[in-house]
C-alpha cells in the first residue's frame, strides 16, 4: 500500500451569493464533501465539465481560498491551521492562461526570480540570475531570454515560463489547472511531455486538473471524476478506461470524438446541461441527466463506495460490497 | 466536377504600417462539393479563420486580396458588389461562429434575432408567419419549449443552447452552404456531443464547411479534409484517405501529437517549435523549419502539388508512394 502524501478530508466550499445588499439568498455549492488521498510521486487527474468544481478544489488545496469545511492534511498537519509560508514552498500551481498569469511589464527572468528572492532561496541578484538561467534551461528555453518581456513569447513558451517559476521553489507537489488547455495541439504535446520529463527528473507529485479526458489519460496514473462538486468515480487510469462504472464516466468517455476511421461504439448522448450548483438536486446529483436513473435515485444520495480494490464509485447501481 | 464553392489560387495578406503587404494565405485552392462536408484543419495562425472571412467578405480593413478567385455557383464572390453580397450572406451562405455569447445581441430577444434573417431575405412574409417559422426552427434544433424560449434573451440560455440558437439562425433560410468556425470549441464534451449530433442530422440538407483544430470532430462529420499550415494548403483529400494515410509531415505530426483514448502512448510525438507569424514566413515550404525531413531546397522553393491517389493531394518535396483508387 502506497503512503498517502496528502489527505483531503470532507473538503467543502460554498460561495455565498446575494441578490440584494446585506442579504444572502443562497450558496453556490462548488465543492461538496470531497475526500481522497494523493500518493507520493503519482499524477492524479481531476476531470469534470465546467461548473463541476474542479478548479475550486485545486485552489482550496493550494490554500488560495479558505474552505467552508474539511481539512487537507499535509505532513500530519491541517494546512488551514498553518502559516502560508510553510506550504507554499512545497506546493506550487500552474494556471491555465499563460497570457494572464505573467506580468506584461516585468522581464520574464525577474518574474521567475521574484519568488526565489521572496522565499530567501537565493541570496542576492547574482545568484538569482544564475538560478533563473538554470530553470529556463530545465523547461527548454534559452537562458538569453532572461531579459525578454512576455509579449515576445508564444503561448507554449509562456507556459514554460510559468512552469519554470513554479519549479523555482523546488516543490514536491504541482497543481496544474488546465495547464495545457489553451495551447494548440502540437504545442500541447510539447508541454505534456515536459510535465512528464520533469516529474521523472524531480520526483514531483501532480494534481492535474483538466476537462480533456484524453489528455488526463495520457498523463495520469489515477483519475478522479467530478460532477457538481462531488467525486463520482476514482480509480486507476487503466481500470477507469477498461471498466468505467459510473454512468457519467461512461457517457464522458463515449462523448469524446476519436480521430480514427475505425467504427466506434454507440455514443451515449446525455440530455440537457449540467444543473446549477445553487439548488442542488436532493438525491444523486447526476440523476437528472442519467440514462440509467432509477426511481430511488431521485431521493437517495448514494455514498462513495469502494466496489473493487482502489476503485471508488458513487452510484446506487453498485451497492457497497461490505453491505453498507 | 466544379464545386459549389471553389477557391482558385486565392492569396491575401495584410498591410503593415510601412505600407507593405505581408502575405498570409498563398495560392489556396480547394473545393466544397454539393452536399458534402469539408473539414478545414490546422492550428491557430494557419489561416483557417481568414478562409471563412474571405468567403463572407468580412475581412478586417487592413486585409488585401492579392489574387485568385472564390467562386460560388460559378460567380466570383470577390467581384460582387456590396449589395449582391448582402443578398448572399445569410441566405445562400450562412455562418456559425465559435463563441455563441459574443455573436448574439444581448439586448434583443432570441426570436427577433432569428426572425431578422427571414425578414431580410423573404420580405413577403408576415410577422405571424415569421414567428411560426422561427418557433418551428427552434424546435428542430432541439430547444425545449420553443414558444416560451422565443421571447427570451441570450443570457437566459446555457452555452449549448446558445449554440443551438446560432445553428437555428444560420439554417433558417436553408443555405446552400453552412460555414461553422470552431462551433463546439467553447462547449463541454457532453454538450459538444449533443451539438455534433444535431449538426450531422442537419448535414443532409446542404454543404458544410467545418473549421476545427479537433481531428476527432472531423471524423464524425466530414467527407473531405483540407489541412492548412501557415496560410497554405499542405494536404487535401477525402476524409478516409487523409485519416488512414496521413502523408505530409505536418499532418502526420498533428495526428501523432494528440493524446487519444484508444491507444496507450508512452510519449507523445511533438512537432518542434510553433506556427510562425506571417512576417516570418519562408519563401519555400513554410513548414520546413519544423520538419524533421526538410531538405535544403525545401527552404527556398515552394513545394509542388502531387496526386497520391485520385482523392488525395499533398504539397511536399518528399517522394511518396503512389496509391491506386483509395
Amino acid at each position: 500500500m502506497k503512503e498517502a502524501y496528502l489527505k483531503v478530508k470532507n473538503l467543502t466550499k460554498h460561495f455565498p451569493i446575494s441578490n440584494s445588499l446585506f442579504r444572502r439568498t443562497g450558496f453556490v455549492h462548488a465543492v461538496n464533501q470531497v475526500s481522497f488521498e494523493l500518493y507520493q510521486s503519482e499524477t492524479l487527474g481531476i476531470v469534470g465539465e465546467s461548473g463541476s468544481g474542479k478548479s475550486t478544489l485545486g485552489r482550496v488545496i493550494m490554500k488560495l481560498i479558505q474552505p467552508t469545511a474539511g481539512e487537507v492534511i499535509y505532513k500530519g498537519k491541517n494546512i488551514f491551521n498553518e502559516p502560508e509560508a510553510t506550504i507554499r514552498r512545497d506546493m506550487q500551481m500552474v494556471f491555465q492562461d499563460p497570457y494572464a498569469s505573467l506580468n506584461p511589464r516585468m522581464k520574464v527572468g525577474d518574474a521567475i526570480a521574484e519568488p526565489l528572492l521572496a522565499h530567501h532561496i537565493v541570496t542576492g541578484r547574482k545568484e538569482a540570475r544564475e538560478k533563473v538561467c538554470d530553470l529556463l534551461h530545465t523547461v527548454g528555453l534559452q537562458p538569453e531570454m532572461y531579459n525578454n518581456f512576455p509579449h515576445e513569447f508564444s503561448g507554449g513558451q509562456r507556459q514554460r515560463i510559468s512552469i519554470a517559476r513554479a519549479l523555482g521553489m523546488a516543490p514536491k507537489l504541482l497543481v496544474c489547472d488546465e495547464a495545457a488547455s489553451a495551447l494548440d495541439v502540437s504545442v500541447q504535446a510539447q508541454i505534456l511531455n515536459l510535465f512528464n520529463n520533469l516529474k521523472n527528473g524531480m520526483d514531483l507529485t501532480y494534481l492535474f486538473i483538466s476537462h480533456d479526458l484524453a489528455v488526463v489519460k495520457y498523463i495520469s496514473s489515477r483519475i478522479l471524476i467530478m460532477y457538481l462538486g462531488e467525486v463520482m468515480e476514482l480509480a486507476d487510469t487503466e481500470e477507469l478506461f477498461s471498466k468505467p462504472l459510473h454512468p457519467y464516466t461512461q457517457a464522458l468517455i463515449s462523448a469524446i470524438p476519436e480521430p480514427s476511421t475505425r467504427r466506434r461504439k454507440e455514443r451515449i448522448l446525455l440530455e440537457g446541461d449540467i444543473p446549477s450548483s445553487i439548488n442542488l438536486p436532493e438525491g444523486c446529483k447526476f440523476q437528472s441527466r442519467c440514462f440509467k436513473a432509477m426511481p430511488e435515485c431521485v431521493y437517495t444520495h448514494p455514498p462513495l463506495s469502494e466496489v473493487a480494490p482502489q476503485h471508488y464509485v458513487r452510484c446506487l447501481l453498485y451497492p457497497n460490497q461490505a453491505g453498507g | 466536377m466544379p464545386g459549389l464553392l471553389e477557391f482558385n489560387n486565392y492569396s491575401m495578406g495584410f498591410l503593415n504600417d510601412e505600407g507593405q503587404v505581408i502575405n498570409m494565405m498563398d495560392n489556396v485552392s480547394f473545393a466544397v462539393q454539393e452536399g458534402r462536408a469539408v473539414g478545414i484543419v490546422g492550428e491557430s495562425g494557419c489561416g483557417k479563420s481568414m478562409t471563412t472571412l474571405s468567403i463572407m467578405r468580412l475581412l478586417p480593413n487592413n486585409a488585401v486580396v492579392q489574387g485568385g478567385v472564390i467562386n460560388f455557383q460559378g460567380t466570383n464572390l470577390l467581384a460582387l458588389s456590396q449589395e449582391s453580397m448582402e443578398e448572399i450572406r445569410g441566405k445562400d451562405i450562412a455562418m456559425i461562429f465559435q463563441e455563441p455569447m459574443t455573436s448574439l445581441n444581448p439586448v434583443l430577444s432570441i426570436g427577433f434575432q432569428i426572425g431578422e434573417t427571414l425578414q431580410r431575405h423573404q420580405p413577403a412574409l408576415s410577422k405571424a408567419e415569421i414567428k411560426e417559422k422561427v418557433i418551428e426552427q427552434l424546435r428542430m434544433v432541439g430547444i425545449p419549449n420553443p414558444e416560451k424560449r422565443y421571447s427570451q434573451f441570450p443570457h437566459q440560455f446555457s452555452g449549448g443552447m446558445r449554440q443551438r440558437v446560432m445553428i437555428a439562425m444560420a439554417t433558417i433560410c436553408h443555405p446552400k452552404i453552412l460555414i461553422a468556425d470552431e462551433p463546439t470549441t467553447a462547449l463541454d464534451v457532453t454538450i459538444q456531443a449533443q451539438v455534433l449530433d444535431l449538426m450531422s442530422k442537419l448535414k443532409v440538407n446542404g454543404s458544410l464547411m467545418l473549421i476545427t483544430h479537433n481531428l476527432g470532430i472531423v471524423v464524425e462529420i466530414c467527407d473531405d479534409v483540407v489541412v492548412m499550415y501557415a496560410g497554405r494548403v499542405v494536404e487535401s483529400g477525402s476524409m478516409v484517405e487523409i485519416f488512414d494515410h496521413p502523408t505530409h509531415p505536418y499532418t502526420r505530426g498533428l495526428f501523432a501529437a494528440i493524446p487519444t483514448l484508444t491507444h496507450n502512448q508512452d510519449e507523445l510525438y511533438t512537432i518542434p517549435g510553433s506556427v510562425p507569424v506571417s512576417t516570418k514566413f519562408l519563401p519555400g515550404c513554410r513548414f520546413a523549419p519544423r520538419c524533421t525531413q526538410a531538405m535544403e531546397h525545401c527552404y527556398t522553393q515552394v513545394p509542388p502539388e502531387r496526386e497520391l491517389s485520385p482523392s488525395h493531394l499533398v504539397n511536399c518535396w518528399l517522394e511518396f508512394e503512389q496509391r491506386g483508387e483509395g
